[in-house]
């Protein structure tokens, strides 16, 4: 699966500035919902379903580069710049494992799985984060209602995902 | 939705629960249960948690400011200029492994089994 890091084409950026801007209007208007009372950065996840449009569409390269924009405008417009540490390494954590999942598992598992796959390794790259920041092991105990978190938000994601795309499945520039 | 996708729906979902059940097992409360307060993940202080008239901390560092209370056997962040408060949202915490963190300023305020006195430097 080539990487598509090829001429920078206005409909490249276009596209990409569009991503974006959907899922920073998404990220603002979820931060409005009182988070889990957890870590910062930990929220419904609606905003992911641009990135994981842009991961279905696109692919990895790019729905990466839309979720650490996101990810850095969003902490850069909320005033912190902290947040962006634990959301930048969960962007990267997700794309990873969900690149993975659909390298491996396409035949068992569709959008919808490899969003709940992201959405946990998203996740485990904040608590991991947090862990190493702090130097302590602590962090780990939030990882059992962040996998039940992450499963159904995961869910709901992938399903909306799924809803809003079009039947066939790669686009291309 | 294909199969796989209930397999990890319900191993996250389940395997959470389970979890979040069998945690009580490895953490007490316990009269030997200290708070242990640490920032930029170096220790700030061992307090225990049974102190007899509580205990109020003004934890000042570069990074901000927050104010723990040690009361009657449980521990709560009554005043932080942390940025989304999630450390006061948490509420009071008392058992071992609960944790109060406000990531911002670098705090974690957290409950240990607290046997060797030794065990500080790390």
């Amino acid at each position: 699966m080539p990487l598509r890091i090829k001429k920078l084409t206005a409909r490249k950026i276009t596209t990409l500035g569009l991503f974006v801007s959907v899922g920073l209007v998404l990220h603002y208007a979820e931060s409005f919902v009182p988070g889990m009372g957890v870590l910062p950065g930990v929220r419904i996840g609606l905003a992911n379903i641009v990135t994981l449009l842009a991961f279905f569409h696109y692919g990895a390269g790019f729905s990466l580069t839309v979720g650490l924009l996101r990810s850095l405008l969003g902490s850069l417009l909320g005033g912190t710049i902290t947040a962006f540490l634990y959301s930048g390494a969960g962007t990267i954590g997700a794309v990873l494992v969900m690149l993975v999942s659909r390298r491996f598992f396409s035949g068992s598992v569709s959008l919808i799985g490899w969003s709940m796959l992201g959405a946990f390794a998203f996740n485990l790259a904040q608590v991991t984060v947090a862990a190493l920041v702090l130097e302590n092991a602590y962090m780990f105990m939030y990882l059992p209602p962040m996998a039940i978190f992450s499963a159904v938000s995961g869910l709901c994601t992938g399903l909306l995902a799924t809803r809003i795309s079009p039947k066939n499945e790669r686009q291309s520039f | 939705m294909k199969w796989g996708d209930r397999v990890i729906f319900a191993c996250l979902f389940f395997g959470g629960i389970l979890a979040m059940c069998l945690a009580p097992l490895w953490t007490s409360g316990g009269e030997n249960a200290q708070v242990v307060i640490e920032v930029d993940g170096a220790l700030y202080g061992r307090y225990s948690l049974q102190e007899k008239n509580g205990k109020t901390l003004a934890i000042k560092t570069k990074f901000g400011y927050n104010k723990v209370v040690i009361e009657e056997g449980q521990v709560s962040v009554t005043e932080s200029d942390c940025p989304d408060r999630l450390e006061m949202k948490a509420g009071a915490i008392s058992q071992k492994g609960e944790t109060l963190v406000c990531l911002p300023n670098r705090l974690v305020v957290y409950i240990d089994g607290g046997e060797d006195v030794d065990a500080l430097a790390y």
